[in-house]
């Protein structure tokens, strides 16, 4: 398919509102030409139409204007991306491994389940043919149609037979014992049902007992799941017992009205009675002739629990998992997993919902056999509150293992026992949280652990859905590991501590313990606090180098406020500072941002951005200077050492840098010697005179064609006719940086009066060309001298430079004009200046004196 | 020996040859990750995408018709996976965090003059932060025409959208440049 425009009639497209502006159009050709010349200048027209066209911008100057700018704005954003870091974008080396393991892996896969229908397909065959000689046995003399719907229905109870037969042989072995509840794939999505009163409506549709949670359920921020749990009555005995238990808020919901429960507990006691406790201690009991347990999540808005022998209730999990427990003396905890899905669908419009809901159906399958096992057993104790603590692969039940937790009374840490239970003196609360904590564990592989059923402490959410272990031991560390959601690690990231205190809206980053994570992603924080005081949280924060950063931890509830609370951990936020960074080493790159600390208090601070770069685009290498701008104030210069700590800028030796500093401006860097001593010199200075009020563009050509990128060759609008430019930082200079030679454009805005253009060059030879515009029609030619020259130092004035850090300031004078350059003499060496432009050099010493020497 | 063609290296892998839609992978990963950093802006979640794009390519290659060339298929199939990933990732995202290639939070907080003075100096990597300003339905044509050199079909393609839509853009996001521009210069 070709995208050339063929346009008979010369076409009538719409033309650009800039162009039409800048260009008005005169007659109707010259409309119909507007509208190509974006074509044209992108080489999408067809050869009779790009003749057509030129054929008219050679007759119309206007026309010609417009398409010049057309042509310009081709250049300017092929030339933006010539030099981008963009173009060094690329797949990483192992990309074409890595997408060829999942290719063939693929490809095993799809073999193996052919295997599987070939079999099937074999028992069918089989079947069939067995059918048919029944069939045949049973007397030909049969009706053919008859036969047919004989053979039909024989089929299909194979077929049932066949598949009751897979899912017995092919349901993952051994585990499917103990799981209980099943959770669904994205089919499962139930779609809005609107104003619904129906509970059953968002159920969606159930598995078959004994089906297992898909591996790849994870848990996501905000999500929310569904559990749905049938008790037949019948089913229920004397001392069984059913306990559910969330990561975090429950709630409870009928037809009839709402109850919250908060962190609470669901009990199916003995004798049929479903027993719910509240986290307050309240006991609600529940008819017997209960069928299904249902609960919604809703916001507290009706404490009445409507009771009646149809009850249901449905039960909603938000972040975390839920887990089925049978609790009792050495009885084994069951567990179940929900799924966890996010959706758009409002649920119940006729309640007050807040958030969106997505459900998933889960059944609980063999659930009334293991209640009816129950019930043979006598009845388990009720406790306070019991949990226990079982070994996340073997199942094993970790005892001596300490549970940290922080509940409305106050810190406490309370162990396991012999058979890994733990139970807490009081219930806890709505805003109690814990943290289980393994008792010398040394080896974070062997023990991820984990969190407790009502926390909703780990949110694995820096890939958006990574898993994370953690593994905390008493020896104040912190451990884990950071998956991607193909559990593969990942790579690039640091972890770095944060206390916040939500209460006083403080934030302490713990740069000190911050750690990277390993190869296999695996990260282990050290000498943390003993204890917190119960407003403080501890939050990890994982940077990575491709991403905003984000919490990975967290012993407080991952809401919004402590999110916002880590991202501007760097600094907060109460008497705006403006910050403008000047990164050691590049050119010109200004970082602006709203500080709330006092300037003294910056001080010691490393500056952490949150920018998807991480700290790489800012602070890497020493000499990275943070200016300090406030109104009422001169600048006020802070510089990041090489640990990336901001000190006052007289306490560190600052790598020499030419900046400008103007009234009302920005501090500008026009040069950083950092790795490379650089020559500047103004050589030329072409005066314009020209009407107040223009602007214009400026490209730089060599030979008629545009010039490649040069680096460091530096242009200049300078406000009065002779003025010192590249300034140093005690010298305003009046000029305006226009920007660096890359070939492209530098606008500029032509002040009333007359100027200069100026150009600072590494040596080589340049010639500002100025194109055809509307004001700048002048060709303007600048040579740039080489700076070869070079002065050799005395042993005398040697000495003095190294015992000033090796840093001179340089003032060079000639043809009536002065430049000032800022040099770092290498501590050895033969002392010798080079790259500089014959003519008299004043070198001024950091303590005041200065000596003047004469480079032929 | 003359380099084999896509249609008939998408031959040899519906057969099973995997060496053969390795020799693919090989030669069109560029083009294919540079379209999903276009658009998610993320070198991880790109590398994610770019695979995630190939292993659709590996399971639908009985779907490819050999009449047809690889490359707009394998476009469409690479600007489908990223946009999902984009949605996904913007339904995961925390709020208050951006993805936004080198955009910091704190960057979100700028001061007018501050970013009045930056525009001043117009070096491509200015015009390059003008076009990170813009929103995804502007910024991702002028990426992919100028950046990555696709046509305006393919760009077509890659978005989803129609080749007058893909124009439009554009058009818009150049009109949007010139007038920024024009701002900077005539204040």
């Amino acid at each position: 398919m070709s995208e050339r425009r063929e346009l008979p009639n010369g076409g009538l497209q719409p033309r650009s509102a800039g162009d039409a502006r800048r260009y008005p159009a005169r007659t109707e050709r010259c409309l119909e030409v507007r509208g190509m010349l974006r074509d044209h200048a992108d080489g999408d027209l067809s050869p009779r139409l790009q003749e057509q066209v030129e054929d008219h911008v050679h007759q119309c100057r206007d026309c010609g204007l417009a398409l010049s700018r057309a042509e310009l704005e081709v250049l300017r954003l092929k030339e933006a991306f010539a030099d981008s870091d963009r173009r060094r974008v690329a797949p990483s080396e192992e990309f074409t491994a890595a997408v060829m393991a999942r290719a063939r892996a693929e490809l095993r896969r799809t073999e193996k389940s052919q295997t599987t229908e070939g079999f099937t397909s074999k028992v069918m065959r089989s079947v069939k043919r067995q059918v048919e000689r029944e069939s045949r046995r049973t007397g030909s003399q049969r009706m053919e149609g008859r036969r047919g719907w004989l053979r039909r229905g024989a089929l299909l109870a194979a077929a049932v037979l066949v598949l009751s037969v897979a899912l017995v042989v092919y349901a993952p072995g051994g585990r499917a014992t103990h799981v209980l509840v099943v959770a669904a794939t994205d089919s499962w999505v139930v779609p809005s049902t609107g104003a619904s009163a129906d509970p059953n409506a968002l159920g969606g549709e159930a598995l078959k007992a004994g089906d297992e949670l898909p591996a790849k359920a994870s848990v996501r921020t905000g999500s929310v799941g569904l559990v749905e749990l049938s008790l037949p009555a019948s089913d229920r005995g004397a001392g069984s017992q059913l306990r559910l238990e969330a990561d975090s808020e429950l709630s409870l919901g009928d037809p009839n009205g709402v109850l919250y429960l908060g962190h609470g507990r669901l009990a199916a006691a003995s004798g049929g009675i479903v027993d719910v406790h509240l986290a307050d201690g309240t006991k609600v009991v529940l008819e017997p002739g209960a069928s299904r347990l249902e609960a919604l999540y809703y916001r507290p808005f009706d404490n009445d629990l409507a009771q009646g022998p149809d009850l249901r209730v449905r039960l909603v999990v938000l972040r975390g998992r839920a887990q089925v427990w049978r609790g009792g003396e050495g009885t084994e905890v069951i567990e179940g997993r929900v799924a966890y899905f996010t959706t758009r669908t409002p649920v119940r419009q006729d309640r007050a919902v807040n958030d969106e809901m997505l459900m998933a159906s889960v059944a609980a399958g063999d659930l009334a056999r293991r209640l009816a096992e129950a019930a043979r057993q006598p009845p388990a104790v009720e406790e306070p509150w019991l949990g226990r603590l079982l070994h996340p692969v073997t199942r094993q039940p970790v005892s001596g293992a300490s549970v940290w937790l922080r509940s409305h009374v106050g810190a406490q840490t309370i162990s396991t026992d012999a058979q890994g239970r733990f139970r807490a003196p009081d219930l806890p609360h709505l805003q109690d949280q814990f943290v289980v904590v393994t008792a010398g564990a040394t080896d974070p592989s062997g023990g991820s652990l984990g969190h407790g059923p009502w926390v909703s402490t780990l949110t694995g959410v820096v890939a958006g859905e990574a898993p994370v272990e953690l593994l905390m031991a008493q020896d104040r560390r912190l451990s884990g590991r950071l998956l991607d959601q193909d559990n593969r690690p990942i790579p690039a990231v640091r972890v770095l501590p944060v206390l916040v205190d939500e209460a006083l809206g403080l934030v302490q980053p713990l740069p000190n313990l911050a750690t990277d994570l390993g190869p296999d992603g695996r990260f282990a924080v050290a000498g943390l606090p003993a204890t917190l005081p119960p407003q403080v949280s501890l939050v990890l924060v994982a940077l990575c180098r491709d991403r905003a950063p984000q919490i990975c931890f967290s012993s407080q509830r991952a809401d919004g406020s402590l999110r916002d609370a880590a991202l501007r951990l760097s600094i907060g936020v109460t008497d705006p500072v403006r910050l403008a960074g000047l990164p050691a080493g590049r050119d010109l790159e200004v970082l602006q941002s709203v500080v709330g600390l006092p300037p003294q208090q910056l001080f010691g601070r490393r500056l952490v951005t949150s920018s998807p770069l991480g700290e790489a685009s800012l602070h890497h290498g020493a000499g990275a200077t943070l200016w300090l701008l406030r109104d009422d104030q001169p600048p006020q210069a802070l510089v990041a050492g090489a640990d990336g700590r901001l000190r006052p800028r007289d306490s560190v030796v600052v790598p020499p840098a030419l900046v400008a500093l103007r009234r009302g401006h920005e501090p500008r860097l026009h040069a950083s010697a950092v790795g490379q001593t650089q020559r500047f010199a103004r050589v030329a200075e072409v005066p314009i005179e020209r009407r107040a009020g223009g602007a214009g563009h400026i490209i730089v050509h060599q030979a008629g064609a545009p010039v490649q990128a040069r680096s460091g060759a530096m242009v200049f609008l300078s406000e009065s006719s002779v003025s010192g430019s590249g300034g140093s930082e005690n010298g305003g200079s009046g000029s305006t940086f226009l920007g660096v030679y890359s070939g492209g454009p530098l606008p500029f805005a032509k002040p009333a009066g007359g100027y200069s253009l100026l150009a600072l060059d590494q040596g080589g030879l340049g010639h500002l060309l100025v194109p055809a515009g509307a004001e700048l029609q002048r060709q303007l030619s600048i040579p740039v001298q080489r700076m070869t020259s070079s002065l050799l130092l005395s042993d005398d004035l040697l000495n003095r430079c190294r015992s000033a850090g090796g840093i001179v300031h340089l003032r060079w004078q000639g043809e009536g004009r002065q430049m000032f350059l800022t040099r770092q003499m290498p501590l050895t060496g033969s002392g010798e200046f080079r790259g500089l432009l014959p003519g008299s050099y004043e070198i001024r010493f950091p303590d005041g004196t200065a000596v003047t020497r004469v480079v032929p | 020996m003359s380099t084999p063609s896509d249609q008939l290296l998408m031959l040899r892998a519906k057969e099973g040859d995997t060496d053969a839609f390795e020799l693919l992978v090989e030669r069109h990963k560029d083009m294919v990750y540079a379209v999903c950093f276009s658009v998610l802006r993320s070198r991880q979640d790109a590398e994610e995408a770019a695979q995630d794009s190939f292993l659709k390519l590996f399971r639908k290659r009985d779907l490819f018709d050999e009449a047809r060339a690889l490359e707009p298929w394998l476009l469409r199939i690479a600007g489908n996976t990223s946009r999902d990933m984009a949605r996904r990732r913007r339904s995961t995202t925390l709020p208050g965090t951006r993805e936004q290639h080198g955009q910091s939070t704190l960057e979100l907080l700028e001061d007018s003059r501050l970013s009045r003075s930056s525009q001043q100096d117009l070096t491509g990597q200015a015009v390059r932060q003008e076009i990170d300003g813009m929103s995804e339905r502007i910024r991702v044509p002028l990426e992919l025409r100028y950046l990555s050199g696709l046509t305006n079909v393919e760009i077509a393609q890659v978005m989803g959208i129609s080749l007058s839509s893909v124009k439009q853009r554009l058009a818009r996001g150049k009109d949007l440049l010139q007038s920024r521009l024009a701002g900077v210069v005539n204040s």
